[in-house]
């Protein structure tokens, strides 16, 4: 709901309950003042007269005293004209509406009762028990709906003087009719309510200005905000600059430490990376160095393991660094076509010593035509890398692995096949799913960590990853753009 | 070999395997150990320059915008950084390749190779495999200077893998390139192709190896021409 509209619903729900109090409240007067009349024009009458004759004849007062009263003129409550017995006077109420009207007598005239509430004579009717209490607890008078009269009131008046048998009269009276309507309060409640929504108008410009502000300020630059002014507004808009201001602090901070790790993981990478390329080398030489005698005996296994086992500690740390990359905001990553044809070379190249070691046979093909898909080149090789070092690391001796990357009509397709002893779709689904990274990854047996690394690089690639297990054994990791078609077939 | 090449790198270990390796391979090789040396290095008559990126004195990168100013040599990068936005740096900068640390020795020389490779000139009339020569126009073909007598779908076939020979091509790719599709483009019909192929040339010069997982190769048998 807008604000404008909840402001005007507000004011006119607060406005309603205090209208309805102040109706009831004019009723409640209305009546009391009408209650009153009557008494005083009972006292009034009873003041000229009517106690003599009251007392003279109790029972037949009430009819007598009734006669009068149809008379043309004659005021048995209420009268007109000035300030008087029976009219209202400085210190009583207001009457309201209808209290100029004659209280006409009812069709059962008024019966007299003496001090002690006892009827006047065995013709009147005992006094109603509810007037009665209210009377004797030291009320001057009690009114309530008259029992079996509809639209009717009985009243009960305690006279000045408590001797003799007229000391309380009782009479009916019709109830007095309601007021008007205070339309003049429904309009004052209509025109507040409309008054706030007028006044709401400047608020919520200038909270829009303020929410343009924010949603049209470009991504890491702080907002134009608009910040005069001492309301409310203002004072909003002021706490969010300074809010922004401090967040922007606090990312520039944080640009800086990462800045800083990213320098120091550099650093780190090249003070480890360097001894071991030297170590490389070194067991290289070791190898090509060897006499032929010493390549049978036992020294040629033990070279091999350290070769192979320098390749895992290279393959671990450049997959360390590659999920550190990937953790990191992925607008970061390089997004430049990649030949892919010189990558899958450069992979294969990399993995070849190793391959052939453990006297693996590593192949590749790749077409004549320039295959190139846009991306991050390290992660996509890692991705890639990690693929053949599990092909090699995990297959027999004498196996085969064969990276082939073919063009496809939809984009292309890199296959990496082996003949090693596979993977369970179990396995597969343990790999790939979430949480399983650190428990892999400790395991040097396992292909956690890596093909963990190559699923995630390719669904920031925009690439599908799919493992085949051929019926004569081995595995087939299937690296293919998403939406393109699945193509098998049967190799050499 | 007769290229001469410079190798900026300060480590004094990395280096001297890295020339040790190069000279082995029978390349001239000149160290320079630290960058400001490096900034004044003459580039003349060098065929290729490996740098490394951290480097005390002046980062690598600075040296391949120096070199990339003055001369055309190709330059190999050398880094143990990792991240694209380094080799792309380094490639806009004017480096031909860019290396990541650790590396085989192996793996190092082939990238040299691939550098200091000659441009080849591309035989559009006769393509020549060791002692295989074919007529690409005529559709011929001889083996050591005898004649082969071959289908015109063998002939396509023979052709299609001497394009790249020691390379491996895949069953799909010599389908596509040699055997006509409306026709008999079936692995079954290659492998057909590749048995007679064989059994006509024999151990003369040239043989096609089946390569597991992919297709086939043409390799020169050693002895014969290269």
């Amino acid at each position: 709901m807008k604000l404008r509209t909840k402001l005007g619903l507000t004011v006119l729900l607060g406005l309603l309950p205090i209208a309805a109090s102040l109706l009831w409240m004019q009723q409640r007067l209305h009546r009391s003042a009408f209650e009153e009349g009557v008494v005083d024009a009972v006292l009034s009458r009873m003041g000229q007269g009517g106690r003599a004759r009251c007392e003279e004849d109790p029972a037949g007062f009430g009819r007598g005293l009734a006669r009068p009263m149809h008379r043309p003129g004659a005021r048995f409550g209420p009268g007109r004209g000035g300030p008087g017995p029976g009219r209202p006077g400085p210190g009583r109420p207001s009457r309201g509406p209808g209290m100029g009207r004659a209280v006409e007598p009812g069709p059962d005239g008024i019966f007299a009762y003496s001090a002690d509430l006892r009827p006047s004579d065995v013709d009147v009717p005992p006094l109603d028990e509810g007037l009665a209490s209210r009377l004797r607890a030291g009320e001057r008078f009690a009114v309530r709906p008259a029992p079996g009269h509809r639209g009717m009131l009985l009243y009960a008046v305690r006279m000045p003087w408590s001797e003799g048998p007229c000391a309380v009269l009782a009479l009916r009276r019709p109830v007095p009719p309601r007021p008007h309507f205070p339309l003049p309060l429904l309009a004052l409640s209509a025109l507040a309510a409309a008054l706030a929504v007028l006044a709401g108008g400047p608020v919520v410009r200038r909270t829009r200005r303020l929410t343009r502000a924010i949603r049209e300020t470009p991504e890491g630059q702080p907002a134009e905000l608009e910040l005069r002014g001492t309301d409310e507004v203002a004072e909003l808009a002021r706490a969010f600059d300074a809010k922004q201001r401090q967040l922007a602090q606090q990312m520039e901070a944080l640009r800086r430490r990462d800045r800083a790790l990213s320098e120091h993981l550099a650093n780190t990478m090249h003070d480890v990376m360097i001894p071991l390329t030297v170590l490389e080398g070194y067991l290289m030489r070791l190898r090509t160095d060897m006499p032929a005698a010493d390549a049978d005996a036992a020294t040629a296994p033990v070279l091999a393991s350290a070769i192979e086992e320098t390749h895992y500690i290279a393959t671990l740390l450049t997959n360390l660094d590659a999920w550190a990359r990937l953790d990191a905001d992925e607008a970061s990553l390089g997004k430049s076509p990649v030949d892919l044809k010189a990558l899958v070379e450069r992979v294969v190249a990399r993995h070849r010593p190793v391959a052939r070691e453990r006297l693996v046979s590593l192949e590749y093909a790749v077409p004549d035509e320039a295959v190139t898909w846009p991306g991050d080149e390290t992660l996509l090789e890692r991705a890639v890398g990690n693929l053949v070092h599990n092909a090699v690391r995990h297959n027999r001796r004498q196996g085969h692995v064969a990276v082939v990357l073919e063009t496809r009509e939809d984009g292309f397709e890199l296959r990496v096949l082996d003949d090693g002893p596979g993977l369970t779709p179990e396995q597969v689904e343990r790999v790939l799913g979430r949480g399983v990274v650190g428990e892999n990854s400790r395991s040097r047996s396992g292909h956690g960590l890596g093909l963990s690394i190559t699923a995630r690089a390719a669904r920031l690639h925009g690439l599908t990853l799919e493992f085949r297990h051929p019926e004569e054994g081995g595995l087939e990791v299937v690296l293919r753009p998403e939406g393109a078609s699945s193509d098998e077939v049967d190799e050499a | 070999m007769d290229a001469r090449i410079l190798v900026v790198e300060d480590d004094e270990a990395l280096g001297a395997q890295v020339v040790g390796h190069l000279e082995r391979e029978g390349f001239s090789v000149a160290w320079i150990r630290d960058g400001a040396e490096a900034r004044e290095v003459d580039l003349r008559g060098l065929s290729l320059v490996l740098v490394d990126i951290m480097l005390p004195g002046v980062w690598g990168t600075e040296l391949v915008r120096l070199y990339r100013m003055r001369s055309d040599v190709p330059i190999l990068v050398l880094s143990a950084r990792q991240s694209t936005e380094d080799k792309v740096g380094a490639l806009a900068l004017g480096a031909d390749d860019y290396m990541t640390k650790p590396f085989w020795p192996e793996e190092l020389l082939a990238r040299v190779r691939a550098r200091l490779r000659r441009p080849r000139i591309e035989q559009l009339k006769e393509r020549r495999v060791g002692d295989l020569l074919l007529d690409l126009e005529g559709g011929s073909a001889t083996i050591a200077g005898a004649s082969l007598e071959l289908t015109p779908s063998e002939h396509a076939v023979l052709a299609a893998l001497a394009a790249r020979p020691g390379s491996a091509i895949t069953r799909r790719a010599l389908m596509q390139a040699a055997l006509d599709p409306d026709r008999c483009a079936t692995e079954r019909a290659l492998d057909v192709h590749v048995s007679r192929l064989r059994k006509k040339l024999g151990e003369r010069g040239v043989k096609i190896t089946t390569v597991w997982g992919i297709g086939y190769r043409l390799d020169s048998v050693e002895g014969s021409s290269p």
